[in-house]
């Protein structure tokens, strides 16, 4: 899916499937306004700022902690692996399969894996991979990509949900909530008992004692990173923090952000395989540090702030744009207002065009990120550098440079109002193109019939009376 | 250069000549008292679906394992659990259980979280549809960073915290509890000293203790090695010594004692099984065997 | 005090009566502005776009146009941000003239707060008493140059009725260009707002700070067969003053 396309595949899905937008709007409204009860309890202002600090000194001090971690990891009985795409990820995971001959994996939600392609590259080893947080078994089941960070299947409705379990679970079509759960548990039950091969990926990784932290709801992960006897976790290199203590304020400032509770209903804090003396537990962690273009993102001073996120989906549910479509008309892993920095970040401004000029630049992300990540700020800064290189709509430049050169001359901007109101048609036309986009789904243009510079002539001279 | 050389060295070149930004200190919130502390924890964990109780003395105990049990028909119970905090009720596995019983080590105020440990064993945790969890009053920290404070480094593959029963909204925003872990979270804040059962468990653990290093045999001829004996659990390898590892209870080889001694037939591994439960009956009956009581 | 009016193109083009209204206001409070001629586009779409070399253009225009004047006073929560917030961004590195950018920002400010946190005046009549509007807070203002309390408090004090409206700190989906270039969506943002404006009591009319906003508005809502009448702060701030024309 290009991501080019998201101005024709947005304006498509608002036409078709308007229910899409209903159900998008409902669940953001519901975790933003959550969030704002949850910041409002607690000292937000001065938690950001911890947090944006201590991200800060971890990606200013990355390759010292990377060391440390992978020291601490080893030491913990965690088998550690590198890798700086794709490829390497694959190998790792085929090397891990052949070992322990997995035939069977149970994930737990990451949008690393879905970066990294890693469920079509385990089926094609031979691997059945079951997605087991339920918002990612709902959007497998219908063969999508997720269509928010915390809750890939916002977009999808009750009935949509019990027509596809009715399909693929033989549950019957006016199932309750309640029983669809229960089926999708029984059904995912007995993966996560047979399972070889958990994956997941991590919230954070803390630095000082090699800890693998995970934060759920549901209890998926903590299954999938429990019974098999394989546990591999993908972790993005930005995701480390650098002490135990920082998890103080990261669980709790995580889950307000996310979906205004105090913590996750579950949290993993995993040290490496079983102990002596345990009888459950993996009997192999490893864990995968993964670059896929983060070091780049590092590099870059200006626009390198977006690697502070830690994928809460603050910024997608108070983001106004997002709330009319969801994710999918994004074409990309990551949606909403982190989407839209990350992925020229990720993959450079062309290839990422112009998922970056899907904002109106309004604040609402930068006001609620958990890190203070100034998003519209770096939204301006990939326009500009996309500008600079060229990328840009066919004759985009033409007119910008024509504009500023009516506006730097006064007398041309007062001929061109008076051309505007000579042709008063032409900013209700239904044909000329930039108007016309106007046009479609809103009311003509009418212009005030004199414009002020002209009043201004017939009330300078006024006076209070 | 490998993929590790590689990325290091580009994370290298991107932060060259960029100092390091100052790392700011924890942040300190004011402690709770004891009281704040348990009311804060109780209306953090039932807001998130939870139940919670102080439970200041055992027949308050009894009363809320009575409850938990009801309509139940079999309990794993964690191997850290005291006598007085175990259910009357068959021992099942986890996969069966219809209540888990746990033993936390540490709970969190401001959270309304408890803390649990692997040592006890993940599946009791997770499987079960309702779980109870005992937590010490003593280890009840008002604040996360205290709680963590004290877990640093604790001994366990893995530590849990968990706040609340399993649940997701994602059929259509529609909250639904007990996705894949357990739709019922109990809480027995535990304000008492729960004492072990009394001589017979004494006498027994002595017991089990002389068979430490030695090795067995159960009913089929398996051989299998003592490994430790603690107050709460009997570590026995397998294979001679060369398999896994099991755990059993003591509490679940003094029950089966007790049940011998009034009279319940206990002749092998499975009439073990139908009268007390299976904890690795096997090995237990071998073991109860080996010192006369069966 | 010298002041300056940049009445800013859209409300040159579109709400030329905000104009009025805005000198008229401020002269009623003793001040006594000047409207300087060359004044055209703050250059906020090209910023916006990326195309900074053509806003540098603009900006540079308009700073020469608004050299020497005390206070440069405008009916626009976007355009002031622009002047205030962004101004200085596209002229950093570049010497003496981030100086003067610097310098013209912090002479730069929205009506509202002009007059509340300049001239110190928070009543200005109460020929508002008994009407009832729903006020849209602009992004540009509210975020950027912080007028939240300032627009509410004047037309309140002077005896408005401003209706609860749950989405009335969201993006109304104008944004400038992005209001054609992803016009889709631009339009979903603005029925999202009229879809909750309450419908009793229904509002006289939807207020803001902002030009861009109410035309884009008023569009949606005329092209829905709803025809809400919108009308620009400065007016109804001057009615306050001044009583309904």
């Amino acid at each position: 899916m290009a991501l080019r396309d998201y101005p024709k595949r947005a304006a498509e899905l608002l036409e078709r499937r308007p229910e899409v937008r209903e159900s998008v709007m409902r669940a953001a409204l519901h975790f933003d306004r959550n969030r704002a009860r949850a910041y409002a309890e607690v000292d937000a202002e001065a938690w950001r700022g911890y947090a944006r600090r201590v991200k800060d000194r971890l990606l200013t001090g990355l390759d010292r902690y990377l060391e440390a971690v992978e020291a601490r990891l080893t030491q913990n009985g965690v088998r550690v692996h590198w890798a700086e795409g794709p490829e390497d990820v694959h190998r790792v995971l085929g090397e891990i399969v052949r070992a322990a001959g997995v035939r069977r994996a149970v994930k737990a939600k990451s949008m690393l894996s879905e970066e990294l392609g890693v469920n079509a590259f385990l089926e094609a080893q031979g691997v059945e991979v079951f997605e087991t947080d339920l918002g990612e078994f709902i959007i497998q089941l219908a063969g999508e990509p997720p269509s928010h960070i915390v809750g890939p299947a916002i977009h999808k409705s009750l009935a949509e949900i019990q027509r596809l379990f009715a399909e693929h679970l033989g549950t019957p079509p006016d199932a309750s909530p309640e029983a669809l759960a229960a089926a999708a548990r029984a059904f995912l039950r007995e993966k996560f008992l047979t399972a070889e091969l958990g994956i997941s990926g991590a919230n954070f990784l803390v630095a000082e004692t090699g800890t693998i932290v995970l934060v759920e709801n549901e209890g998926n992960i903590r299954l999938s990173t429990s019974l098999p006897r394989v546990h591999v976790a993908l972790v993005g290199i930005e995701k480390l923090l650098p002490r135990w203590e920082d998890l103080a304020v990261f669980l709790q400032l995580l889950a307000r952000a996310a979906t205004g509770q105090p913590i996750g209903t579950f949290v993993s804090l995993i040290q490496g395989p079983r102990r002596p003396g345990e009888t459950e537990g993996p009997e192999e962690v490893h864990v995968v540090l993964v670059d896929n273009g983060r070091s780049a993102a590092l590099a870059d001073l200006e626009a390198g702030e977006v690697l502070r996120c830690i994928r809460c989906g603050a910024c997608l549910n108070a983001c106004p744009v997002y709330r009319q479509t969801g994710g999918h008309p994004f074409g990309f892993v990551y949606s909403g207002p982190i989407g839209e920095v990350l992925a020229p970040a990720l993959l450079g401004p062309r290839e990422a065009y112009p998922l970056y000029h899907a904002s109106t630049l309004c604040g609402a992300c930068a006001e609620v990120c958990p890190v203070e990540i100034p998003i519209p700020k770096l939204l301006l800064t990939w326009r500009r550098r996309a500008a600079e290189e060229g990328i840009r709509l066919p004759l985009e430049r033409e007119l910008v440079r024509g504009y500023a050169e009516a506006m730097v001359r006064p007398r041309a901007y007062r001929l061109a109002s008076k051309a505007m109101r000579a042709f008063p048609g032409a900013l209700r036309s239904e044909r000329l193109p930039l108007v016309r986009a106007w046009t479609r789904l809103r009311a003509g243009l009418e212009p005030s019939p004199r414009p002020f510079h002209e009043l201004w002539e017939e009330i300078k001279d006024e006076r209070e009376g | 250069m490998s993929a590790r050389d590689r990325i290091l060295a580009r994370v290298r070149r991107a932060l060259a000549g960029r100092p390091e930004a100052v790392l700011p200190p924890i942040p300190e919130e004011p402690s709770l008292r004891e009281e704040a502390a348990f009311r804060l924890f109780q209306e953090r964990l039932e807001a998130a679906g939870g139940r919670v109780l102080r439970v200041a003395e055992p027949e308050a105990a009894r009363a809320l394992l009575a409850e938990a049990a009801a309509g139940v028909e079999g309990a794993w119970v964690g191997p850290e659990v005291p006598a007085p905090l175990r259910p009357d009720l068959p021992d099942r596995p986890p996969e069966t259980a219809g209540l888990g019983v746990s033993w936390a080590l540490a709970g969190v105020a401001e959270t309304g979280s408890v803390v649990l440990s692997s040592r006890e064993g993940r599946k009791g945790q997770l499987l079960v549809p309702r779980h109870l969890v005992w937590l010490p009053g003593d280890r009840l920290f008002a604040r996360l960073a205290e709680a963590l404070a004290a877990l640093k480094g604790a001994d366990a593959a893995a530590l849990a915290l968990h706040s609340g029963p399993s649940k997701s909204a994602d059929i259509g925003q529609i909250m639904v509890k007990g996705v894949h872990g357990p739709g019922e979270l109990w809480v027995g804040v535990v304000a008492f000293e729960p004492e072990e059962a009394g001589d017979g468990a004494t006498e027994l653990t002595e017991a089990l203790s002389r068979l430490v290093g030695g090795t067995l045999r159960t009913k089929r001829g398996e051989p299998f090695l003592v490994e430790a004996v603690s107050e709460r659990v009997v570590r026995v390898r397998t294979r001679g010594g060369e398999g896994k590892r099991l755990e059993l209870p003591v509490s679940y080889l003094a029950r089966a004692v007790e049940r011998a001694r009034e009279g319940a037939d206990l002749s092998g591994p499975s009439r073990l099984r139908k009268e007390v439960g299976d904890r690795a009956a096997a090995y237990a009956w071998a073991i109860l065997h080996a010192l006369g009581y069966v | 005090m010298r002041v300056a009016l940049f009445a800013t193109c859209l409300v040159d083009q579109f709400f030329a009566q905000a104009g009025v209204a805005t000198v008229r206001l401020l002269r009623s409070l003793g001040v006594e502005v000047d409207f300087p001629r060359g004044q055209t586009c703050c250059g906020q779409p090209a910023f916006n776009a990326g195309h900074w070399d053509e806003a540098r253009r603009m900006a540079r225009h308009t700073l020469a146009v608004f050299e020497g004047y005390d206070y440069v006073v405008l009916p626009s929560g976007s355009c002031g941000s622009m002047l205030k917030t962004h101004y200085p961004e596209l002229f950093t590195g570049r010497g003496l003239e981030y100086r003067r950018a610097v310098d013209l920002a912090e002479r730069t400010f929205e009506l509202s707060q002009f007059i509340v946190r300049v001239l110190g005046v928070e009543r200005l009549g109460d020929g508002l008493a008994g009407r009832r509007f729903a006020y849209h807070h602009g992004c540009h203002a509210l975020r950027e140059l912080g007028v939240e309390e300032e627009p509410v408090l004047l037309l309140k004090n002077a005896g408005a009725e401003l209706v609860p409206w749950e989405a009335d700190r969201e993006c109304c989906g104008f944004g400038g260009v992005f209001s054609v270039k992803m016009p889709a969506v631009s339009v979903a943002m603005a029925d999202r707002k009229l879809d909750t404006l309450p419908a009793e009591p229904a509002p006289e009319a939807l207020v803001s700070t902002d030009a861009g906003c109410l035309l884009h508005l008023a569009g949606r809502s005329r092209r829905r067969g709803q025809a809400l009448p919108v009308r620009h702060l400065a007016e109804l701030l001057w009615e306050a003053r001044n009583g309904a024309s």
